[in-house]
């Protein structure tokens, strides 16, 4: 019964907000399929602690969204999904090319380049618009950590889309990659 | 936003995630996967037993969040089999595509016709563009290594013509039966046609495909290559068949592909008014049988037309 009313009502939040939170969550990611997966995977993990969260639960789901997102959530979901398929004779899904083909000529290409963190850090910064100490917040990390990841990723950015930099392919970071 | 860089970022992110639109039923979803997961934990719990305490692993390593961590060497385990799974299934998908049959069948609008000629097949010219003889309402397809077979119907469903391209003492032979006015031509060495992306010209330049490109192995590759160099794009998704198929298409949007996303395998594309729709089969002997062109008793041989073929439908 409680479940059931904790759906509803998040069913009836995203109706209002799902649109916007799976933008972020398609940035954070580089692609439309990598975006459903990563909020569908915050929307779990909120869902069960909704009896916990008081009044407005976006800024849950975007804290949780964003740390799994800088923490290589996405090399986990991987693995378990290819297990799954498996056990079901098919075989996994590619990548959605479609990003790879939209993103060309774009800042969002060389975006995916940045390190999961700082990339988490630019999405918060610049399309989000959060502020610096909000952006810690969401991240969970200091006000310090946003300011110079957010400086290093404009920078690696501004290097990637100089004429020259030999910065072709969208490939994503290594999931061992951390900021440094 | 004080930067030039600044603003740009925000603007392509903009555009980038402009028209996304969060799906319905997630937070359904969401609450079913959870109950999924409850209950694989509480058999893991009751049970005990290796195989179930190995699939809890599984789905706690996909949860590890700020709520909890699994353990970490079941992380490991896991992720040591998933790589080699992935590796096997890379390494297996390219030989199950080159080995398999193209079976397609093309539906073409009220007024076209075609003509098997040497060399392939092409549209009647001069007078006998208006004869009926070659009104083709539907055109099955068959392709498996170097053999090819054509099968052309009215809309109503009477058989046209049957043309075949198959190998003969080692030299490419090609053979036509009339059904219309029971005859029927054979011709060696034809230059039959190539795998895709051989048609046309070469480099990034979007290639022509033709309908009677050849059999499956150059497909995948020829999407890749076209694709990665721009010559056609990725325009959005379609639901073929129940998969999620990929939607690629020329500049001049007059050729459209939909693409299975796993294989790089065509299921439909589209030519104009032209829609042939793909299957890959398996080489079973029942699926081989339909690539040879017999000729029925009493049809009488006649020479080829001069005309050569000039391109597909």
């Amino acid at each position: 019964m409680e479940d059931s009313r904790a759906v509803a009502d998040l069913e009836s939040f995203l109706a209002e907000r799902g649109d916007y939170l799976l933008r972020s969550a398609v940035l954070l990611t580089g692609s439309r399929e990598g975006g459903e997966d990563l909020l569908q995977a915050a929307l779990e993990r909120v869902l069960r602690r909704w009896r916990a969260i008081e009044g407005n639960p976006e800024g849950y789901i975007r804290r949780t969204m964003y740390h799994l997102a800088a923490d290589g959530w996405r090399q986990k979901r991987t693995f378990q999904r290819q297990l799954s398929l498996l056990r079901s004779g098919v075989s996994a899904p590619a990548d959605d090319p479609i990003a790879e083909v939209d993103l060309r000529d774009s800042l969002v290409r060389l975006l995916i380049q940045l390190p999961r963190r700082q990339r988490a850090v630019i999405v918060a910064r610049y399309f989000e618009q959060l502020t610096e100490a909000e952006s810690a917040e969401v991240l969970g990390c200091s006000v310090g950590t946003v300011k110079s990841a957010a400086a290093r990723g404009l920078r690696r950015l501004r290097e990637l889309s100089e004429p020259g930099s030999g910065a072709v392919a969208a490939k994503p970071t290594s999931p061992r990659e951390r900021t440094r | 936003m004080s930067t030039e860089l600044e603003q740009r970022l925000r603007t392509d992110m903009e555009r980038f995630t402009r028209g996304v639109t969060a799906p319905s039923g997630l937070a359904q979803k969401a609450h079913r996967h959870n109950q999924r997961r409850r209950t694989k934990i509480r058999i893991a719990t009751a049970a005990g037993s290796v195989t179930v305490l190995a699939a809890a692993a599984v789905t706690a390593a996909g949860v590890t969040d700020q709520f909890g961590a699994a353990p970490p060497a079941r992380q490991t385990q896991t992720r040591a089999t998933a790589y080699v799974l992935s590796r096997v299934e890379r390494a297996l998908a390219p030989a199950n595509v080159d080995n398999l049959i193209s079976y397609s069948r093309a539906v073409y609008p009220p007024g076209m016709a075609l003509e098997p000629v040497p060399g392939g097949l092409a549209g009647p010219s001069g007078s006998r563009r208006a004869d009926s003889l070659w009104a083709v309402g539907y055109l099955l397809h068959w392709a498996y290594g170097t053999s090819q077979r054509f099968s052309a119907y009215t809309a109503s469903g009477q058989h046209v013509f049957d043309m075949g391209i198959a190998p003969v003492h080692g030299i490419p032979t090609q053979t036509a039966v009339i059904y219309l006015n029971r005859t029927w031509w054979t011709r060696a060495d034809t230059q039959a046609t190539g795998q895709p992306g051989q048609s046309g010209q070469g480099g990034c330049v979007p290639t022509r495909i033709r309908l009677d490109d050849g059999a499956g192995a150059g497909w995948p590759a020829f999407i890749r290559s076209q694709l990665s160099c721009g010559a056609y794009a990725v325009t959005g998704h379609q639901v073929v068949d129940g998969v999620d198929a990929l939607k690629i298409t020329d500049p001049g949007g007059q050729i459209t592909l939909l693409v299975n996303p796993r294989t790089y395998l065509p299921m439909r594309l589209v030519i104009g008014p032209i829609e042939q729709d793909f299957q890959w089969l398996a080489p079973t002997v029942a699926n081989l049988a339909p690539l040879k062109v017999s000729v029925p008793a009493g049809f009488g041989q006649v020479t080829p037309p001069n005309r050569p073929g000039t391109a597909g439908p």
